[in-house]
């Protein structure tokens, strides 16, 4: 068995352009220069297929309205994106673009396209249909979801062509970092989608059932097959624009079939048998049982440490929540205190969660930054001990007080009692309730702990704020600060405790909103980082969000697997698809060596 | 005859529309929508679910909202999936036959062993037969079903005998919860008829063997067996749906699961009416074949 | 004779169960909430006999420790700080012994609430049915149908929804139990009206009319008798499957939450084939679940004769 920590991947792409001529493609095309992108230093091997299960099916291979996981992940593979963050490194990465460059105080962004490239058709590939994408993404008509990610300062981006090779991106105000805005927005082609926009359809364009030739894209794989239930098949894109270090056109594997599972412990299951190459998105207990597992023996099991998802217990801070409900209002009274909600930090046994819950495979966290996020993550935020101590004296000078059988009253003499709600569709977190829980009680609080379904819950919480704690996991899309500004800014719609303020409730909000808006437009990297640090700071000091762990990001995949590398951030196996390769014959067809 | 189906078809039909009103009036009770899931991006405004809940028109009030489908699916066109973004229909075509497939089955499987295992008890009381069922009976009853799958799965997963998903698994996890409800009821209504006060009455007037069965029991034990046969099956079709979802059989269940769950109620409501649709076509062959073989029900009271 | 020495047994039995349940406060060494972080998921562990007295390891250090007898309120325990868990202990190293007879609590008698419920409803519609003018037949049993094909998940969403948060998590489950027992009418109903409707041709019944007999009178002399055998089945089938609903209901958050306990969310491990495989000791509320099953059928069986 083998147990790795995030090795190194082979192959990290070259920055410079390589000109790779092209004299036949498959389709017969002819094409005078097709700039790829080459990794220097991959030699992988072609051919064989990855059979991976899926927790749920797909529900669209539409880049516009797939924003489940389990349709992200195959749209991930059958289109491209201009820039694309290197889920490994974190940083922003050429890909459609080959390279750009930011003007105008960081207003406007220059992209220069690789030239003489192809849809999975065979059509080329040009400006145009960068800017076609860009005006379906942004109409309001439409409103695809991402389109608030292009919302930026209150106005969409403006993209307009320069020449066929190159695209000007005009933004209303400085923003920092802006590139990676462009991750995961696939570039669709104008010339198989304008109809269906046209008419107005664009919205049921590319069904899981559509006809395999009728999904274009410039991802490295596209449809081959789709059983209802049961599978989709993908087949290698021949007109993928990236090549290996010896001019070998990725992708490697020939086909990637995707299954569906229905449960992450069937997901477990069909690994373990073998008829899995690879498996993802493992709680620790399953982590735990595939070391143990015999048949599991030689396959690659890797932690590949804390995600970006943070888990915290929040207050509603919400005026006039609960409608105004005079026992809620006492409640509220106490939330609102810092003290109380200090008190609660320190009284929650961080590290018994990550013990008990998560089987060690976790962190502990004291703010919303995981320390998987690398290049934000502040080291100087105290984390101090979990002290009923020192909860209690933070407790008392704010005039709580404990009867004889020590429960705790507030100073006129309420009993301290509220209800947490959580989704009850997490085993982890609903075991996190439960050890809070039990110290809050510690400290003379009655906790009901209310799990709710997830939906119910999510419109409890977000649209009727009818609740007194509720315990939230956030996965930021992006490890970025700016990808979580809904959730700094009090008039973010995500500022979960206290949301869509017209105006900051408390200085300290307004504080961290100013500094939000700062490093939103710092162009210097190192300035923008002391900005968030010091939001991060006062987040901490005040803890409106309780945070209490980051999970691992936990993965699996059979010996032989090459290059098989999980990132902290989804899609957490599958985002060097096109590098995946067998390392002998034994991995082809999905039949492993481990059975 | 003829009336008697027809105003039983109309029934039906009235059933169906009442069925399809009834999951859009609970559909509206229970909190949240489809869109509801994108609120724990962070990435997303609040303000662009609210557009996109009145473009689906998930923002009109539920009455609304029913009438519109009900005109759509007069027509046909019974709406549209809101995380597939196709015509529930058309979601729901390939997997409606697999899910029959594996109902029926089971069904058929159930009764044939019941009926065969009832009469074989009932014919000889306290001899092998009978304790074997009885025997079967407890202690497939006193297994809990989701244990049972649970034990199953992990044993098509560690010896590969059967494969995860795959028919037989499905099968064998379905046919234990169906086997011993059916055999249970075939053995209570043909003891209870073989105990019943008539049939002494006629074995004290000397009729016994095959002419106290044909003539006694059985059509006695009929009644209650033809109901029970009328709804058995949309009985196991239900069931069938949750073992789907548990072994991963690629039919409606798991769909239907994900279904509630996600909110996507149009598809919610067509599998309602499907099942709603079955069930009243059982009763209905039930009440026809009871109206049948039994003249008195002819007459009203 | 000897189903009737088996009937006594089994009846003894679930009584005991019932005894053994409420008296958890004394039996049980440890409240069911009461967590012992530094020992979780520790295996069950038999006392041993050693010079003269039992003993058993502490779940910490594995010290042997001497079995206190009728101390500190409860039955038996280890001295504190030492740790006994006879059954073993769960993720958050909570006692199973005590979990699994504090949540008998809760099981036994919600399964028996919600059986007695489906089982009262459906036998009063059932006989309505087949005794009551062709219309009320007609009505009810299309409303059986309406309410077997419903999908009810909804409705307990929704009323979870407007329930309050607040509420003791027995309070809940109390609501939620009743409600799937009065939604579960339509099953047994349909059974009955059967059996009501070939009753009510057989000769004797004729003849009570014949002889002045209310069509009431006729339901309670002569059907009520004759039902006693199906009624018996039905409870048999109902009860297990209100004690297996609970794992259903908890999936969606609608079953009994924390600090509550019950059989049905501590077999939640069921669902989770690893949990299982590394820990078996965690499905051992099946070893009391399934004698349960058996007595209730035993006891039903008998009261079909």
């Amino acid at each position: 068995m083998t147990i790795m920590h995030s090795r190194a991947e082979a192959g990290t792409l070259c920055a410079g352009i390589v000109l790779f001529g092209m004299t036949s493609l498959a389709a017969g095309l002819r094409t005078p220069a097709e700039e790829v992108a080459k990794y220097q230093d991959l030699h992988g091997r072609a051919g064989g297929s990855l059979v991976v299960y899926q927790r749920a099916e797909p529900k669209t291979l539409n880049p516009l309205f797939g924003f489940d996981l389990s349709s992200r992940e195959v749209i991930g593979l059958l289109q491209a994106d201009l820039v694309h963050i290197n889920r490994k490194t974190l940083e922003a990465e050429p890909a459609l673009a080959s390279g750009w460059k930011a003007s105008e105080g960081g207003r406007v962004y220059t992209l220069r396209l690789r030239r003489g490239l192809h849809f999975s058709d065979g059509e080329p590939f040009t400006a145009d249909d960068v800017v076609f994408s860009f005006g379906l993404y942004l109409d309001e008509k439409l409103n695809a979801p991402q389109r608030d990610l292009l919302v930026v300062g209150g106005e969409p981006i403006r993209v307009e062509a320069v020449d066929a090779g190159t695209v000007r991106v005009a933004l209303s105000r400085p923003y920092a970092a802006a590139e990676r805005l462009f991750d995961s927005i696939a570039i669709v082609p104008r010339h198989a989608v304008e109809k269906a926009y046209r008419e107005g359809t664009a919205d049921r364009l590319w069904p899981v059932d559509a006809k395999p030739g009728s999904v274009v894209g410039m991802g490295p794989y596209r449809l081959k097959a789709y059983v209802p239930g049961q599978s989709i098949v993908l087949e290698r894109n021949p007109f993928y624009w990236k090549v290996d270090a010896a001019g070998q056109r990725l992708p490697y594997l020939d086909t990637i079939e995707f299954r569906f599972a229905g449960t992450e412990d069937a997901q477990l299951l069909h690994f373990v048998n073998g008829d899995a190459a690879m498996v993802s998105g493992l709680g620790a207990r399953n982590f735990e049982y595939l070391k143990q597992e015999q048949r599991t023996r030689g396959a690659q099991l890797v932690d590949a440490g804390p995600g970006l998802e943070y888990n915290f217990l929040f207050f509603n801070l919400q005026p006039g929540a609960e409608g105004g409900d005079p026992a809620f209002r006492v409640r509220q009274g106490w939330f609102t205190q810092d003290a109380f909600r200090r008190a609660v930090s320190a009284a929650i046994d961080r590290e018994g969660i990550v013990r008990l819950v998560y089987g060690g495979r976790a962190a502990a966290i004291w703010g919303p930054v995981s320390p998987g996020d690398r290049r934000w993550w502040d080291a100087e935020i105290p984390r101090p001990a979990r002290s009923i101590e020192r909860a209690r004296q933070l407790l008392g000078s704010a005039g709580f007080h404990w009867s004889a059988e020590h429960e705790l009253f507030d100073s006129r003499g309420n009993r301290v009692e509220f209800s947490i709600v959580t989704s009850s569709s997490n085993a982890e977190r609903r075991q996190t309730a439960t050890v809070i829980q039990n110290d809050l009680s510690q400290l003379g609080m009655k906790v009901e702990v209310v799990p709710l379904e997830f939906r119910a819950m999510l419109d409890r919480v977000m649209r009727a704020h009818r609740f007194d704690a509720a315990i939230f996991g956030l996965a930021s899309g992006d490890a970025d600060p700016n990808a979580g500004m809904n959730v700094w800014l009090s008039s973010g719609g995500m500022h979960l405790w206290n949301a869509e303020q017209t105006s900051p409730a408390t200085d300290w909000e307004a504080e961290i909103d100013r500094l939000m808006e700062q490093q939103m437009s710092e162009m210097d990297a190192r300035r923008r980082k002391k900005l968030f640090d010091r939001a991060q700071a006062v987040l901490a000091e005040h803890v409106p969000l309780i945070c209490t762990v980051s999970p691992d990001i936990l993965a699996a995949a059979k010996a032989g697997l090459e290059n098989f590398s999980p990132a902290v951030i989804p899609p957490y196996t599958l985002w060097n698809a096109e590098r995946l390769y067998w390392m002998t014959g034994a991995g082809e067809a999905g039949v492993s060596s481990a059975r | 005859m003829i009336r008697f189906l027809a105003g039983r078809v109309a029934q039906a039909v009235l059933l169906l529309i009442v069925v399809s009103a009834g999951v859009f009036a609970l559909a509206a009770l229970a909190p949240g929508d489809y869109f509801a899931a994108l609120r724990s991006d962070p990435r997303v405004d609040p303000a662009a679910i609210e557009t996109l809940r009145t473009r689906y028109g998930l923002d009109r009030p539920v009455e609304v909202r029913y009438g519109v489908w009900l005109a759509g699916a007069v027509r046909g066109d019974f709406g549209v999936s809101l995380a597939y973004n196709m015509p529930v229909t058309e979601l729901l075509a390939p997997r409606v036959g697999k899910s029959l497939a594996l109902a029926s089955a089971a069904w058929a499987l159930g009764w044939v062993s019941a009926l065969v295992l009832a009469l074989g008890a009932a014919l000889r009381p306290g001899g092998l037969i009978d304790k074997l069922t009885s025997w079967l009976v407890s202690t497939l009853l006193v297994l809990p079903e989701l244990l049972l799958a649970s034990v199953l799965v992990l044993v098509a997963a560690r010896t590969g005998i059967l494969r995860l998903g795959g028919f037989g698994l499905a099968l064998l996890t379905l046919a234990p919860g169906v086997v011993p409800v059916l055999l249970r009821h075939a053995r209570a209504a043909l003891k209870e008829a073989a105990e019943a006060t008539f049939v002494e009455a006629a074995r004290a007037r000397g009729i016994a063997g095959r002419r106290l069965w044909v003539m006694y029991i059985f059509p006695a034990a009929a009644n209650p067996l033809i109901s029970l046969f009328g709804m058995s099956f949309a009985g196991v079709l239900s069931a069938s749906l949750v073992v789907e979802a548990v072994t991963g059989w690629p039919g409606i269940g798991p769909l239907f699961l994900d279904s509630i769950a996600g909110r996507d109620f149009y598809v919610v409501t067509v599998v309602t009416l499907l099942m709603a649709a079955l069930l009243a076509a059982g009763n209905l062959a039930a009440d026809a074949m009871l109206y049948a073989l039994d003249p008195r029900l002819r007459t009203p009271q | 004779m000897r189903a009737r020495a088996g009937w006594k047994l089994a009846a003894g039995v679930l009584a005991g169960m019932y005894a053994a349940v409420l008296g958890a406060g004394y039996l049980a060494p440890y409240d069911a909430t009461e967590q012992h972080r530094e020992a979780p998921l520790r295996a069950p562990a038999a006392m041993q006999f050693e010079r003269g007295r039992l003993v058993v390891a502490d779940a910490i250090s594995g010290r042997k420790v001497a079995v206190h007898w009728f101390s500190g309120g409860h039955l038996f325990g280890a001295e504190a700080p030492a740790l006994y868990f006879p059954l073993g202990s769960d993720e958050f190293g909570r006692d199973q012994f005590s979990r699994i007879l504090y949540g008998g609590r809760i099981s036994l008698m919600a399964a028996l609430l919600g059986a007695m419920v489906s089982l009262g409803l459906g036998l009063a519609a059932g006989l309505m049915s087949a005794l009551g003018p062709v219309w009320l037949d007609a009505v009810l049993m299309r409303l059986g149908e309406v309410c077997l094909a419903l999908p009810w998940l909804y409705l307990l969403l929704g009323v979870r929804a407007f329930l309050p948060l607040d509420l003791s998590p027995e309070a809940v489950f109390v609501v939620f139990v009743v409600l799937a027992g009065m939604l579960g009418w339509a099953r047994p109903a349909r059974l009955f009206r059967g059996l009501g409707l070939s009753l009510k041709q057989a000769g004797y019944v004729e003849a009570s009319r014949g002889f002045g007999a209310s069509r009431w009178y006729v339901a309670r002399r002569h059907m009520l008798s004759e039902l006693r055998g199906v009624v018996g089945t039905q409870g048999a089938l109902l009860v297990p499957q209100f004690l297996l609903a609970e794992v259903t209901l908890s999936l969606f958050g609608l079953g009994i939450n924390e600090p509550g306990v019950s059989w049905g969310t501590m077999l939640d491990v069921v669902r989770q084939p690893a949990m299982l495989a590394m820990n078996p000791w965690l499905a051992m509320p099946v070893l009391v679940l399934v004698p349960v099953f058996l007595c209730f059928q035993v006891c039903a069986d008998a009261m079909a004769r």
